[in-house]
């Protein structure tokens, strides 16, 4: 009998080459790279393909904010020449609608790609069982083995801790609005917090934003953060810094948010609490305890420069091996990883610069180091404006409220920073990226030809306002 | 249709490269990947590879010849052009550059080779980093995509040099600082034997008779050393050779009319060379008398500018110190200086049988801009016979 059983499991179970766990940015370009590699690659997904990124994150919330960037153009057409009588209004079903409609078809795309290249997917929760086991349970509950696994299940948003958590909802449940808020606290002013911000402030409510450090964005650069700020604050956005949350208590009609701010007691009355603070790596129920997988104190799975975790044939990439946490960065960290798993194609690891994009309006985008990063390295530097208000284009499509800003370290003028803040910022930091990569200097940046009337000049004119200094 | 072969560039300062072995005839076919032909320079040897299926068709440079980056090498070609045969006509008529060979078609064609190459191989920062401190790009190995040099490979070199210099306990080490005395004499030395093309010339003299001079000297209380005698003969010899006492300057030889011998001497503070002026005028007891006194000056530090300027030729006595040879670097605008070793006995076979002599080893530091190895040699051997026969100093027929 007992053979038998053991014989049938055996038949049941399925070799690959690669297994990896989560279809999110890491999973899936880790699948594809395997796979083009010619390796027999396996996906296991629960949920949709495309992770947070393209389910809950980066873009059903570019989808909306795209939508409040209309209303803008709207409020603003008279000055362009167009007579518009009625005012512009957000239509919330055709938002959602059309939200789900690009996430579709992106999901679609993906999942056909993925097909074309013979990559199993499978629905259900991976669990590993063994070094080289899995078991997946969801519509089939199947026995998988593999020669390598790579853990790439991502991070979901943290629970806040305080009194009344269950009045706070998460960025998740903020995309599938029924209704815009009239005033929404947003607890956080990370790079999600003000993109919601943006995007709220853009549909008409108001926003205050509870910040606990002394300012939000604080991983930017303090002279970006600080104009932008102004810009925000003008269109209504209030930022409450220092500003811890004690408690959210509803009193049926309003949700009163208690925070504490340097000392002192404060109270908000607002109809909507949304938190974007903090994400908490996806390790419970992938089986990491089965082979003893090792995880940092905040539980990010450890792994080395190879993407290798310590238990051998075993490899992590994405969000569940902590910062940056972004998708751009879990693409490269998954080919890499599927690289390495496989033995083929292994390039050294070396240090890329990975940009941030920040989608509000206006956007801020930025690569390399900010000024506080140079300092805090004791590199000496020299720094380089350019205003958009200078720049044609940005005239031409009204959108002057922005500045760029190089920084190049005065030794041999080598550009080691970038940050943009201005409606395209985050389509033209992708030559930065070049730039810091290619280690090039402000010379370089200051006599290639750009071509005019382009936002992108103003990398130009920065790089000369270095040489001329 | 024929295609030419070119001497490849190996690296970023190669110039030309050496032709060692045809692994092919004319006439032969070879497959892409095959060895052609194998090239060697100064830092690398390499193998030269068919680049395409086809035939050997002229070969334009043999073994062992040297072949200018760039330059063609051999032709080569299909079936057809095997049959046609190669005629100096066609290909000149299909590539007139690639035969002419010009000299400005050489020079541009190296030029741009450089640039791309500088361009492929390094990024723009590294560059800068490197020009900044003066450090040779070429050796750096790069880490980045496709052996990229990035800049921090040109940091990492930068202190790989240093390093190199540095004792080998690592860990501890003290920096002297440089005295303005060292710090000149730094700057200078590194100057002249950079921008002087040295040559040495080496020779032995008999110092019996000296010897027995200077033993009588002292026996008549004159305080002379084996430098005072060198300077006072050297200042009768160097009047019959112009060239050993002149400079050059501005692509001229410029001869001196008066004989000013430096000394190189060493003081508390650094390398100092006094110097006797208008020697040839000087009797030998004047000699003696200059020297002790600038010696004595440089010992305690008082010498004016004066007495350690105007020098036209220089020497250095290292015999005290047991040195048997050694060659000197220039006193720069001097094209000459005279490094002088100990004294030695050495058999020597006469008609009295074999005895034992007092030599005396002289090395001769030349600027060959000035003067050329026979110029320097007749000198030595006046000077030689001089110390042997110093009696011969004082035969005014022979001076």
């Amino acid at each position: 009998m007992k053979i038998y059983f053991d014989l049938k499991e055996a038949e049941m179970s399925e070799t690959y080459d690669l297994i990896v766990i989560g279809g999110g940015p890491a999973g899936y370009s880790a699948a594809i790279e395997g796979a083009g590699l010619g390796a027999k690659v396996a996906l296991i997904e629960s949920d949709s393909l495309g992770g947070t990124c393209l389910n809950r994150g980066c873009i059903p919330v570019k989808t909306f904010l795209e939508s409040t960037k209309i209303i803008k153009r709207f409020n603003d057409a008279e000055q362009y020449g167009i007579n518009y009588s009625s005012l512009p209004s957000l239509n919330i079903e055709n938002l959602i609608n059309r939200k789900n409609e690009v996430i579709s078809k992106l999901g679609n795309g993906l999942e056909s790609m993925l097909k074309n290249l013979k990559i199993d997917i499978i629905k259900g929760n991976g669990r590993i069982v063994s070094q080289n086991e899995i078991s997946t349970e969801g519509i089939n509950n199947q026995r998988l083995t593999a020669k390598r696994i790579i853990i790439a299940t991502g991070s979901s948003e943290s629970m806040l801790q305080v009194k009344g958590h269950k009045h706070i909802c998460v960025s998740s449940e903020a995309l599938d609005l029924k209704e815009i808020p009239r005033n929404i606290c947003i607890i956080g002013g990370g790079v999600v917090g003000v993109e919601f911000a943006s995007f709220y402030s853009g549909a008409g409510s108001n926003v205050y934003i509870l910040e606990a450090k002394s300012h939000i964005l604080n991983t930017e650069d303090k002279e970006i953060v600080d104009r932008f700020v102004k810009i925000i604050k003008r269109n209504g956005v209030v930022i409450y810094e220092d500003s811890l949350i004690k408690s959210v208590e509803s009193n049926g009609e309003d949700y009163i948010v208690m925070y504490e701010q340097q000392g002192k007691l404060k109270s908000l009355s607002v109809d909507m609490v949304l938190n974007a603070a903090g994400r908490i790596p996806n390790i419970k129920g992938i089986g990491i305890e089965n082979c003893g997988i090792k995880c940092d104190a905040n539980g990010y799975i450890c792994v080395d420069k190879d993407f290798k975790t310590n238990i051998p044939g075993i490899y992590a990439a994405g969000d569940v091996i902590g910062l940056p946490l972004l998708a751009h960065a879990a693409f490269d960290e998954g080919i890499a990883a599927a690289k390495n798993a496989l033995n083929k194609n292994v390039l050294p690891p070396r240090i890329k610069t990975i940009p941030r994009c920040i989608f509000t309006s206006p956007e801020i985008a930025s690569a390399g180091l900010t000024e506080e990063q140079a300092n805090g390295r004791g590199i000496k530097i020299k720094k380089g404006y350019c205003s958009f208000s200078s720049n044609g284009k940005a005239l031409i499509s009204g959108n002057t409220d922005g500045i760029i800003k190089i920084i190049v370290d005065s030794d041999v003028m080598q550009v080691i920073g970038v940050h943009i803040l201005g409606e395209t910022a985050t389509e033209i930091i992708g030559s930065a990226v070049y730039a810091i990569d290619g280690e090039f200097t402000s010379e370089e940046l200051s006599e290639s030809i750009l071509p005019h009337p382009t936002i992108s000049e103003v990398i130009k004119e920065a790089a000369k306002n270095i040489m001329k200094q | 249709m024929l295609k030419e072969i070119r001497m490849p560039k190996l690296g970023m300062t190669m110039k030309e490269g050496l032709i060692t072995k045809w692994e092919k005839k004319e006439g032969d076919f070879a497959e892409a990947g095959d060895i052609l032909f194998s090239v060697t320079t100064d830092k690398v040897n390499m193998d030269v590879e068919m680049p395409e299926n086809g035939y050997l068709i002229k070969i334009i440079h043999e073994e062992w010849d040297n072949v200018t980056v760039g330059d063609i090498i051999a032709w080569i070609g299909d079936e057809n052009d095997l049959k046609a045969g190669f005629a100096e006509d066609t290909v000149s008529d299909l590539h007139p550059l690639s035969v002419i060979n010009s000299d400005k078609y050489k020079i541009e064609q190296s030029e741009v080779n450089m640039m791309s190459d500088a361009k492929l191989r390094a990024t723009p920062a590294a560059r800068a980093y490197a020009k900044k401190r003066k450090i040779n790009i070429d050796d750096i190995h790069g880490t980045g995509l496709s052996g990229r040099i990035l800049r921090k490979d040109v940091e990492k070199a930068t202190l790989v040099q240093t390093e190199d210099y540095m004792p080998i306990i690592a860990n501890q080490w003290e920096d002297i600082e440089l005295t303005q005395i060292q710090k000149i004499s730094s700057e200078r030395m590194t100057s002249n034997f950079m921008s002087v093309p040295h040559f040495y010339l080496t020779i032995q003299a008999d110092v019996t008779e000296i010897i027995e001079a200077m033993n009588n000297a002292r026996a008549n209380d004159i305080k002379a050393t084996f430098t005072d005698v060198l300077v006072w003969m050297l200042s009768r010899v160097i009047i019959r050779h112009p060239k050993i006492n002149a400079s050059y300057v501005n692509e001229k030889i410029r001869v001196f009319k008066s004989i000013n011998i430096g000394i190189a001497a060493n003081t508390p503070k650094g390398l100092l060379v006094p110097v006797i002026h208008n020697a040839e005028k000087k009797s030998f007891i004047e000699i003696v008398q200059e020297r002790a006194r600038l010696i004595s000056l440089a010992r305690e530090n008082k010498l004016l500018p004066d007495d350690i300027s105007g020098g036209t030729f220089t020497l250095s006595n290292l015999g005290m110190y047991e040195i048997n040879s050694f060659q000197a670097i220039i006193n720069s605008p001097e094209s000459t200086l005279l490094s002088v070793g100990e004294i030695i006995k050495n058999l020597v076979k006469t008609n009295e049988g074999i005895v034992e002599k007092p030599f005396v080893s002289m090395s001769l530091s030349c600027d060959h801009r000035v003067l050329d190895g026979v110029t320097g040699a007749r000198f030595l051997k006046d000077l030689k016979m001089i110390i042997k026969k110093p009696s011969k100093l004082l035969d005014e027929n022979l001076f």
